[in-house]
């Protein structure tokens, strides 16, 4: 077959960097930290119940830096307010903008009566808030599903598979936090330990085979056929064999098949939680990395030190947050108690 | 049909280009098209093997579609698929969230540096009002590229619609252009445009 040689083109840059990686990151770790927090409270999972109040605060936790890092990755940052009343129903953003602000206004009146001791009022904010963190674990897929041209991302299993890897950074969070920062995050290993295990393993099983269909359904078209070889023998194969399919998905799983230890399950976690980031950089910028014309790889411009800084900051929020909203919450509700009576 | 609305269009007769690039470098001068950008360039490769080489050109730009993603994705209603064809951004509006620059199925968009929101080619909107026709036409010295109203029957891309089997881009994606090529497949069917060279093609 001759095919020609093409001498001269045009190099585009990535559209979504990687502050957009970081930012679908730890929307989904919200999503998943929200809905392990209603485990109690909603489903009535007694020996879940110890978790709610530290998820949900670690939950508003990661919704913070994820709203920063939107902002600043704006051409225009300070013109983010016109998204609120500039709409466009067809677009997965204007979507997205609202399902942010009606995630964090749930998840503070779920905080509130929960530390208020209100079952009742809890639950329901509880419910309503599940609709919500599914809707955010969702929409970052879709966002780039209605993306046309990106063999890697126009898939309605992208959705899915973002929900599903939401949910085990979630997990993940819960146990690095009841590992490594007891104290700080109110979490403990408990009796809560042995369902999480399970849970987690399932999790991640379910996230390989969404994966797994995913990729091979790439196969239908000759540009996804290229995406396919760009991730598992190309340019991306050590970021997505490596370090997201090795160190980030089947390590975790085999570690925790392993031992049931405090620092098995510590180290499983935070792989685990790698593991999902590296799922998202390899979905964004591996399914951006080939031109849709042209040979030339796209350019990534750089984001390195900004995704950094917003790694450090969700990390000390995440940390921080709930014992310093324990503390204020408690002499609130108190002080308020107490002036009632 | 109506003769006042306009529906623009351009045909790219590529049996015609001869890779002069003058399209490109009128365009940077016409719009201030920063460094490293560009809202309309030519692709060009090498077709066939020896003795019978040739070489292929690819004109590329906005392709103006009617069913435009960029314009369905954008969130604050910035990009617009105006009465008239043209579609444009309004750099009032734009936030820069680069979500038309994903979106765009055809690379034709790019984040520009200096105004921090989203730009592509407008097909010259501010020569076309005046009665102008978008600095590549005028520029092309092989008459190579034509523009016009669709709406009406005798003018040139109508006439030349009519008479040559013209091709779009990429019509699998369903956007229905508004950029059309004369020649398109003898230039396609050697070269693959898109063919996707993995490894050492940075």
């Amino acid at each position: 077959m001759v095919t020609g040689n093409l001498i001269l083109d045009v190099q585009h840059e990535i559209a979504f960097g990687l502050i957009i990686v970081f930012y679908i990151f730890i929307a989904g770790m919200a999503a998943g930290l929200f809905v392990f927090s209603t485990l109690g409270p909603v489903f009535g999972m007694k020996k879940m119940q110890p978790l709610a109040k530290p998820a949900s605060v670690m939950a508003l936790a990661a919704v913070i830096p994820g709203v920063l890092a939107l902002i600043v990755d704006l051409g225009q940052p300070l013109r983010f307010y016109t998204l609120l009343y500039r709409i466009n129903v067809s677009s997965a953003m204007s979507w997205g903008t609202y399902i942010l602000v009606v995630f964090s206004i749930i998840n503070l009146i779920y905080i509130y009566f929960l530390w208020k001791e209100d079952a009742r009022k809890a639950k329901g904010a509880g419910m309503a808030g599940l609709v919500a963190a599914v809707a955010l674990g969702l929409y970052t897929g879709f966002l780039i599903a209605l993306a046309p041209g990106h063999p890697l991302w126009n898939s309605a299993l992208v959705p899915v598979l973002f929900m599903v890897s939401g949910l085990v950074s979630g997990l993940s969070m819960i146990n690095v936090g009841a590992v490594y920062f007891p104290k700080l995050t109110g979490l403990t290993s408990n009796r809560a330990d042995e369902i999480m295990h399970h849970m987690k393993i399932w999790l991640i099983a379910l996230e390989v085979v969404l994966l797994g269909s995913h990729l091979l359904a790439l196969f239908v078209s000759d540009a996804g056929r290229a995406v396919f070889f760009h991730l598992a023998t190309g340019d991306k194969m050590f970021s997505f064999v490596i370090l997201q399919i090795g160190i980030g998905m089947l390590l975790p799983v085999v570690l925790l098949l392993i031992g049931k230890s405090r620092a098995v399950v510590g180290l499983s976690s935070l792989l685990s939680i790698f593991g999902v980031f590296m799922l998202r950089y390899n979905i964004i910028i591996g399914g951006q990395d080939l031109p849709r014309t042209g040979q030339m790889m796209r350019i990534m411009d750089g984001g390195w030190g900004e995704t950094t800084i917003f790694l450090v900051l969700s990390a000390i929020l995440l940390i921080l947050l709930p014992a310093l909203a324990d503390k204020g919450l408690t002499k609130l509700l108190n002080g308020r108690i107490i002036r009632e009576s | 049909m109506s003769k006042k609305t306009k529906r623009y269009a351009m045909v790219i007769d590529l049996r015609k280009c001869v890779g002069c690039h003058a399209c490109t470098i009128k365009c940077k001068m016409e719009n201030g098209v920063p460094e490293g950008h560009f809202r309309s360039w030519v692709a060009e490769a090498d077709v066939g093997v020896y003795p019978h080489v040739q070489r292929a050109k690819l004109p590329r730009l906005c392709n103006h579609c009617d069913d435009a993603p960029c314009a369905t994705v954008c969130p604050v209603v910035a990009t617009k698929k105006n009465e008239n064809g043209i579609g444009t951004v309004d750099h009032e509006a734009c936030i820069g969230c680069r979500y038309c620059i994903a979106a765009c199925p055809y690379d034709a968009r790019y984040l520009n540096p200096e105004t921090g929101t989203a730009d592509k080619c407008d097909f010259c909107l501010h020569r076309v009002e005046n009665g102008l026709a978008p600095s590549c036409v005028s520029t092309c010295i092989a008459h190579s590229r034509v523009f016009g109203d669709l709406n009406d029957p005798d003018s040139e891309v109508s006439r030349l619609l009519s008479k040559h089997a013209a091709q779009v881009l990429n019509p699998e994606f369903g956007t229905h252009p508004k950029v059309y090529y004369i020649g398109l497949e003898p230039v396609m069917s050697h070269t693959n445009f898109q063919v996707l060279r993995d490894k050492g093609a940075k």
